[in-house]
């Protein structure tokens, strides 16, 4: 017989709903419930933070500047486009 | 960083705190403020306000396309004929959606027309994503009939953030938003990457809010999923 | 409105990590917050929920919204802090409660729940003293009012009360 509370998220149920959490789409009642996991949900709080590290990460995927030929054809581009207006 | 936004602050911000939601607004207002001058500048003929919108957006607007399409180049060319349409269309630009949603769509746009042309990927339309698709791998938590059934059994462990600043992390990240379906890759590109709003993805790609999230919950899992044994080493 | 908050170490709000002025100064909810956005706290009744490592007296202004679980209000600051809070103590009442639980209902499950809730910390304890509670009297409701008694214990062994 497992220990499962009906209203009382478990941890896998609480994996699905982080993202809604994070957006602050879930509605109060779930976002309560899932808050009350956390209180006592070490793993689950590392969860939380693992996403959180992971938009960290992914946030710091840095473009490549733009090459200076890349940029001189876009003017060029740019001034095409101005004289034909 | 952040081409298009003033702030990575802000927007960790708003992945954390409840609170920041009211940031993220203040800086849309400001960001309207300055959209509307250059939206006027670009269509005075400014080159330098063009040139600093290109110099800021250009590789962004790459990466974008080249979710879509079959190599380097053919996004490059995406994001030229990009700035070309978006000269031309400039005029009757409405502002009802932000300019860089705009941009976003004409180059999400160009890219996918692009790449059924090269017969490369389905319609956007036909997202082939599977029924379900779980954040974490079932096994990791307590079967049914177990006493704490739905529990970890084996539990996430800590990362350093010093480990997240490494290249190596940066590279592996880079490889596995590459790896993820291409339309969980369009969204988190544009949200995590771009920092673009979800108003900002739903304009550019055409999609629901509830659709983007589930593309964004199922990317970013499985980018962590990825990530997990190359930072579990703890120091 | 005098209310209790649970906070993590240095006055930190566990889910938004903002830090309460310790001179006592006024958190705000944004202006235009959506439901839910605003500063939470605990009624006495509603203490076992949220168990943490500070416990703060808290003042509450503003609308203030009471819930089943938790009081949401525009604002809020630190008043006191609870230092006679013994994280240990509570453990221990959760864990007798537990093996009272299983004598009265001496099955394996019971058996399993003395086990866990012996090894874990207050707010571990605290959840598995109220599974236990669900368990042997055979009923769901029997979690939440676990809850609301874990609840009085604390505000008598705390002396806690609502002016």
């Amino acid at each position: 017989m497992s220990s499962r509370v009906p209203d009382q998220p478990t941890c896998r149920e609480i994996v699905e709903l982080i993202t809604d959490y994070l957006e602050a789409r879930l509605p109060l009642e779930a976002r309560t419930r899932l808050e009350q996991h956390l209180v006592f949900c070490d793993w689950c709080r590392v969860y939380l933070e693992q996403i959180r590290q992971t938009i960290r990460v992914a946030g710091a995927v840095t473009e490549e500047s733009l090459s200076p030929e890349k940029r001189d054809e876009l003017v060029r581009l740019f001034r095409d486009w101005k004289g034909k207006k | 960083m952040h081409p298009w936004s003033d702030a990575a602050a802000v927007r960790f911000g708003r992945q954390c705190f409840t609170e920041a939601s009211i940031l993220h607004e203040m800086s849309s207002a400001e960001g309207n403020q300055g959209e509307r001058e250059l939206v006027a500048s670009l269509r005075q003929g400014d080159e330098a306000a063009f040139l600093a919108l290109v110099q800021k957006s250009h590789p962004s607007m790459v990466r974008v396309a080249r979710v879509f399409v079959t190599s380097e180049a053919v996004a490059e060319e995406v994001a030229q004929e990009s700035w070309l349409a978006v000269l031309e269309g400039i005029g009757s630009f409405q502002g009802r959606s932000s300019l860089r949603s705009w941009i976003f769509s004409i180059v999400a746009n160009r890219a996918r027309t692009r790449a059924h042309r090269e017969g490369r990927s389905a319609p956007f339309s036909s997202f082939k994503e599977q029924e379900d698709e779980a954040a974490v791998d079932p096994d990791r938590f307590n079967p049914p009939g177990h006493r704490w059934e739905g529990h970890w059994s084996a539990p996430p462990e800590r990362w350093a953030d010093e480990q997240l600043l490494l290249q190596e992390t940066l590279q592996l990240t880079k490889k596995a938003m590459e790896t993820l379906p291409p339309a969980q890759r369009q969204v988190i590109e544009l949200r995590d990457v771009e920092g673009c709003s979800a108003e900002e993805v739903c304009e550019a790609l055409g999609v629901s809010d509830g659709n983007q999230r589930v593309l964004l919950h199922r990317a970013r899992s499985r980018v962590r999923a990825i990530l997990e044994p190359h930072l579990r080493r703890t120091p | 409105m005098i209310a209790f908050k649970w906070l993590g170490r240095g006055a930190i709000a566990p889910f938004t990590g903002v830090r309460w002025p310790a001179d006592g100064g006024w958190v705000s909810a944004p202006a235009r917050a959506a439901e839910g956005s605003g500063v939470h706290a605990c009624r006495l009744a509603q203490l076992a929920w949220w168990v943490g490592e500070e416990l703060w007296r808290v003042e509450l202004d503003g609308r203030i919204v009471e819930r089943e679980t938790e009081v949401e209000a525009e604002r809020g600051r630190l008043v006191e802090p609870i230092t006679a809070w013994n994280p240990a103590a509570f453990a221990q009442a959760c864990v007798a409660r537990t093996i009272a639980f299983a004598s009265e209902v001496p099955t394996p499950e019971m058996a399993d729940y003395v086990a866990m809730v012996t090894v874990v910390d207050a707010p571990t304890a605290s959840f598995v003293s109220a599974v236990a509670a669900a368990a042997a009297r055979g009923t769901q409701k029997a979690f939440a009012e676990e809850r609301a008694l874990q609840s009085q214990w604390l505000a008598r062994a705390l002396d806690l009360r609502e002016t």
